[in-house]
């Protein structure tokens, strides 16, 4: 437990700051927009499009932006360990953001957005968090910067609101694009209501946040790859 | 413990050779790494503290070979390693910082990682202070702190580079004294890297100079100041000498030196004295440079400007065409003979 505590009193206190206002900022809009227009694309948004980015710029830091990286290498306890350790307690720290989410929704009566049980519906905010976290982990290990990751992170998230009416309903490419491109779509509740692929989309971007987190190990595996001396 | 480098190589991207075909065996005590920025000495240590692979040839650290993936963990427990720059956790006091360092070494007993931290508090004089946040340390403070992670596990092999480097001269002697008390209280290895030759001079009975990755010299100290014998001197000019073709060198004046014979092109300058009879240049050059250039006793800097000039030299012989070779000579090349590998 003493090794956690440090993990947690390690994270950046700004971007938590920030985390924290973003979550209360989140709530007050919910709240506001459902009771003045009925409408839950604010429940959806907060949970789907707001949750996942501080945390992916959360753990783009969870090695790269080490200032004791090169003792934390030269430790006994592999890199990969202390790292998978960082990235847990960042995946805590949305679990606790989105539960209590929900927890406040259930208090305002108002429905959980997604499709099937209440398990299900948090991979509104579960399955594109975790891609952008792993994207913006590997991006800080392959720089050897957390803001290139971070970045990197900012980034897939801007296309994916810039370019989502190409990705999930362009008419003018239907066909093999939008069947592959539908389903890994990070923002599909929102912009895709009720689509009938929604839990495959869910379920791919599971698959893809799990390769990256592969890729991440592997990398992780050699130090001289993340202290920079091939 | 020992540490033998046989035939060790490193090259990075771009065929950069960091480090050429090192050969050592390096027994307990203390020893001072030393060579301008870029001779190879943080590549040399990282590849010891097993951050680095070699490219070619091998390092064994006691009964471990660093090429091995299930020898480097064995490493990393025999290893305390102080790099260059060590960042610290701002929010984080001193207790803290070692409490979680010394739980990612392997240290998880409790009450014995809690005694052991408080020992190295008060060794390293932190003990009043390591409640404090180390955002409020100053720089001889902070690597203080890190000297204490580095010795978390007592280790038997301990790498410290550039230990004193940007602090002021009280915390630079703290430190090295520290690092003297430590090489004589134990059968350990201390590999010192550092470009400030004081610091070895001060606390090391080996010393190895290296240059562009490569050992150029390899014994004790006074054998470094040894080199300089008879080719350090003390000149007083009225006014401020014409600079050499290299920074920090300077070209010799007026008539040639009693006896004859061709005079350096050049001096290496070790140190620039203003006073009240004019500015006075002590120098390493050879032959005697000027008729009235005085002879003194080489110490350390000397011995190692003398060396550094002399490969400095070697190399631009091998470079320039041969009507610009010195007429002179290649200063150090006596040396080379025996010392340079």
């Amino acid at each position: 437990m003493t090794i956690l505590r440090y993990h947690i009193k390690l994270l950046n206190y700004d971007y938590l700051l920030i985390t924290g206002i973003v979550w209360a900022l989140g709530a007050f809009l919910t709240w506001f927009t459902y009771r003045t227009f009925n409408q839950g694309d604010m429940t959806i948004s907060v949970l789907e499009l707001v949750f996942p980015v501080p945390v992916a710029v959360l753990a783009s830091a969870a090695f790269a932006g080490d200032p004791a990286r090169e003792v934390i290498c030269a430790a006994e306890r592999p890199v990969w360990q202390i790292v998978a350790a960082r990235v847990a307690v960042v995946l805590g720290l949305l679990i606790v953001m989105a539960v209590l989410f929900d927890a406040y929704l259930a208090a305002l009566n108002i429905p959980l957005p997604g499709d099937g049980n209440w398990l299900e519906k948090q991979l509104v905010w579960l399955s594109p968090a975790l891609v952008l976290l792993f994207a913006s982990l590997l991006a800080s290990l392959w720089s050897r910067s957390a803001t290139v990751g971070a970045s990197v992170a900012v980034g897939i998230w801007l296309l994916e609101i810039v370019l989502h009416g190409l990705l999930v309903n362009d008419v003018a490419l239907h066909g093999a694009w939008l069947d592959v491109s539908q389903r890994i779509f990070l923002f599909a509740t929102l912009w895709e209501k009720g689509a009938p692929y929604w839990l495959v989309n869910r379920e791919l971007l599971i698959g893809i946040a799990a390769a990256l987190a592969l890729v991440c190990l592997w990398r992780m595996s050699r130090t001289e790859w993340l202290l920079g001396g091939e | 413990m020992q540490i033998q480098i046989d035939h060790l190589s490193k090259t990075y991207s771009g065929n950069v050779q960091a480090v050429r075909d090192v050969h050592l065996t390096i027994q307990p005590g203390l020893i001072g790494l030393l060579g301008p920025n870029g001779a190879g000495k943080t590549t040399l240590m990282r590849i010891m503290a097993t951050l680095l692979t070699p490219t070619e040839g091998t390092a064994r650290i006691g009964d471990y070979d660093v090429r091995q993936a299930s020898d480097r963990r064995q490493i990393k427990r025999l290893l305390g390693y102080l790099p260059q720059e060590l960042g610290l956790y701002p929010n984080l006091n001193a207790y803290e910082f070692l409490d979680y360092m010394a739980i990612l070494k392997g240290l998880h007993a409790g009450s014995a990682r809690k005694s052991r931290i408080n020992e190295l508090l008060e060794r390293v004089g932190l003990a009043d202070v390591a409640k404090r946040k180390l955002k409020g340390y100053s720089g001889g403070m902070k690597r203080r702190v890190g000297l204490a992670q580095a010795l978390l596990t007592d280790p038997q092999f301990l790498i410290v580079d550039e230990p004193t480097a940007g602090l002021d001269p009280e915390e630079r002697i703290r430190i090295r004294t520290m690092l003297s008390e430590l090489a004589l209280a134990g059968s350990r290895v201390i590999i010192l890297s550092t470009h400030i030759v004081e610091d070895v001079a001060q606390t090391c009975r080996r010393l190895i100079v290296l240059h562009k990755g490569q050992v150029r010299f390899d014994g004790a100290p006074e054998e470094l100041s040894a080199l300089a014998e008879g080719r350090a001197w003390q000149i007083t000019s009225s006014g401020p000498r014409a600079a050499g073709e290299n920074a920090g060198t300077v070209f010799p004046q007026g008539p040639l030196p009693a006896g004859g014979g061709a005079r350096p092109e050049h001096l290496t300058i070790v140190s620039i004295l203003p006073r009240a009879s004019g500015i006075e240049y002590r120098v390493v050059g050879d032959p005697r440079p000027e008729d009235h250039a005085t002879p003194v006793a080489p110490g350390m800097e000397d011995g190692y400007l003398w060396l550094m000039a002399g490969i400095g030299a070697k190399e631009a012989a091998m470079t320039l065409p041969a009507p610009a070779r010195s007429s002179t000579g290649e200063p150090g090349k006596s040396t080379e003979k025996s010392l340079l590998s």
